[in-house]
């Protein structure tokens, strides 16, 4: 098992699932609806997971 | 050790990226549903969004008419995003790793019965579906928009039309438009998404509009379909359920090819519909779409290969001697392939009976039970009974027992159990 290859790849795909939290968000904003701050913060904390899992990744091949 | 060797999957690494991809998005997409005030608990929450990401359709929310547009879109695009799938999104990101992902692409279409590539290149390949994936999307879109629906219904609609995912914005779901060119368009795009992708490819891409026609399971799909309309047309009929031969016809017509597809819109409610019409129904989802589609169920091409192989069993009673062959148009059917079907049908019937008697353990009367697990292992989304309309009458267990079921119908159930042997592991 290639554990790198699957967080890697998993955090990519975590980083591109959070893009569509933005669609909503920007409903939130258009139609002035609450609920905003949880599709906001629900894009930054995965695409901020996405983001640490692959430069972890990478940091950890670079090192290799 | 160099880049490529670095990031090399196996066939394992590529079972365990496609259940966690779902399991993960599954988790993740649920976060909205639990904090926006729809007093959703967790296993609510989890149950839509698996439902979502599953494109199954099956809902724990009502009033959807009074909800926020932007929850309601969220909801829709889960199913977009469900129905791309790991073949769309994992194909389009590996290129970019520079690492292979041919075992991706297997474990995600397990349904496929040639094991070929679309095309040569895997890159190439999503680059393709793509292409067709947002084609599909943008033409429902359109279509909707010139039949009158609003800009966000049309664009909320397309995205589970396409997607095979039956969430609506609107309680009644279809039936909120109550027109006959909204329900052929939805007709229309429902059977487009059953259809096998690498089929739409051939169509499209290779030069060969005509592949529909010629196109053994398509067609095999399509008869069933044909076979369920006019046995509900002759029981309306004949029940004198409805007055008027249009909508005998329309409502006949609408409801089959979306159960059967596994798509799960509705313009009324059809668990109510004379005699054992809902459970016909129910059961020509359990064939479902063709392979390689966004659809669920068993897939049409197992089904046709299953009713080959009886059918050569029953000639060999009559001539023991014969040497017959199975044949899904003119394509032979490999002794192999045939007793993988059948591997994966009796595997499927254990898990069907196991996962309804834990559903039964949860306090759920029979009706509501089978057609829950009918409904949520073949990603169709409505069932029966207390589940006919929505999931709130399932507990907080038996929300999470479907779940399981939702992402094991949606894998296919092999590439699910695989991860649960032993020799797996040891691999």
């Amino acid at each position: 098992m290639n554990l790198k290859s699957i967080l890697n790849l998993l955090g990519i795909l975590l980083g591109i699932f959070s893009i569509s939290f933005l669609p909503p968000l920007a409903l939130t904003f258009i139609y002035q609806e609450d609920g905003g701050e949880i599709f906001l913060y629900s894009f930054l904390s995965l695409s901020l997971f996405g983001g640490i899992d692959v430069v972890h990744v990478k940091t950890r091949r670079s090192h290799t | 050790m160099s880049r490529q060797e670095d990031l090399t999957l196996n066939i394992s690494d590529g079972f365990i990226i496609t259940t966690l991809f779902w399991v993960v998005l599954a988790l993740a997409g649920s976060i909205p549903f639990y904090f926006f005030g729809l007093d959703l608990n967790f296993s609510a929450a989890l149950f839509e969004s698996v439902s979502g990401i599953t494109t199954t359709g099956a809902t724990t929310i009502t009033g959807l008419d009074s909800l926020p547009k932007s929850i309601l879109l969220y909801r829709q695009l889960l199913q977009w995003v469900g129905g791309a799938g790991l073949i769309v999104l994992a194909v389009a990101v590996m290129p970019a790793l520079g690492i292979g992902g041919g075992q991706l692409y297997k474990t995600e279409l397990p349904g496929s019965h040639n094991n070929q590539k679309l095309t040569p290149r895997i890159a190439d390949s999503a680059q393709a579906l793509w292409k067709i994936y947002v084609g599909l999307t943008l033409s429902c879109a359109l279509l909707y928009g010139l039949s009158g629906m609003t800009a966000f219904d049309a664009i909320a609609h397309s995205l589970s039309t396409v997607a095979g995912g039956g969430f609506s914005t609107h309680d009644d779901s279809i039936g909120f438009f109550n027109s006959g060119f909204v329900e052929g368009i939805c007709i229309i795009f429902m059977l487009l998404s059953a259809a096998s992708f690498a089929v739409h490819y051939a169509a499209i891409f290779g030069g060969k509009p005509l592949k529909y026609f010629y196109d053994a399971e398509f067609k095999f799909f399509l008869s069933v379909v044909g076979i369920v309309i006019a046995i509900s047309i002759l029981v309306f009929l004949l029940s004198n359920s409805y007055t008027g031969l249009y909508s005998i016809i329309s409502t006949a017509i609408f409801h089959a090819v979306s159960i059967i597809t596994t798509s799960g819109f509705t313009t009324e409610n059809f668990s109510l519909w004379p005699g054992f019409l809902p459970y016909l129904l129910l059961v020509g989802a359990f064939m479902g779409a063709c392979s390689q589609s966004v659809g669920g169920g068993i897939k049409a091409w197992r089904v046709l290969i299953m009713i080959n192989q009886a059918y050569k069993e029953i000639l060999k009673t009559i001539h023991p001697n014969a040497v017959l062959t199975s044949k899904i148009g003119t394509k032979v059917i490999d002794a192999k392939i045939a007793e993988k079907v059948w591997g994966f049908f009796s595997i499927y019937v254990f898990i069907f009976m196991f996962l309804l008697l834990a559903m039964l353990g949860t306090g759920l009367d029979f009706e509501s039970a089978f057609s829950a697990v009918g409904a949520c292992l073949n990603n169709l989304g409505p069932g029966l009974g207390e589940v006919a309309e929505n999931y709130t009458a399932v507990s907080g267990i038996g929300k999470l027992i479907l779940c399981f079921a939702m992402i094991l119908g949606r894998l296919e159930i092999f590439t699910l159990l695989v991860l649960f042997t032993p020799a797996f592991w040891r691999r």
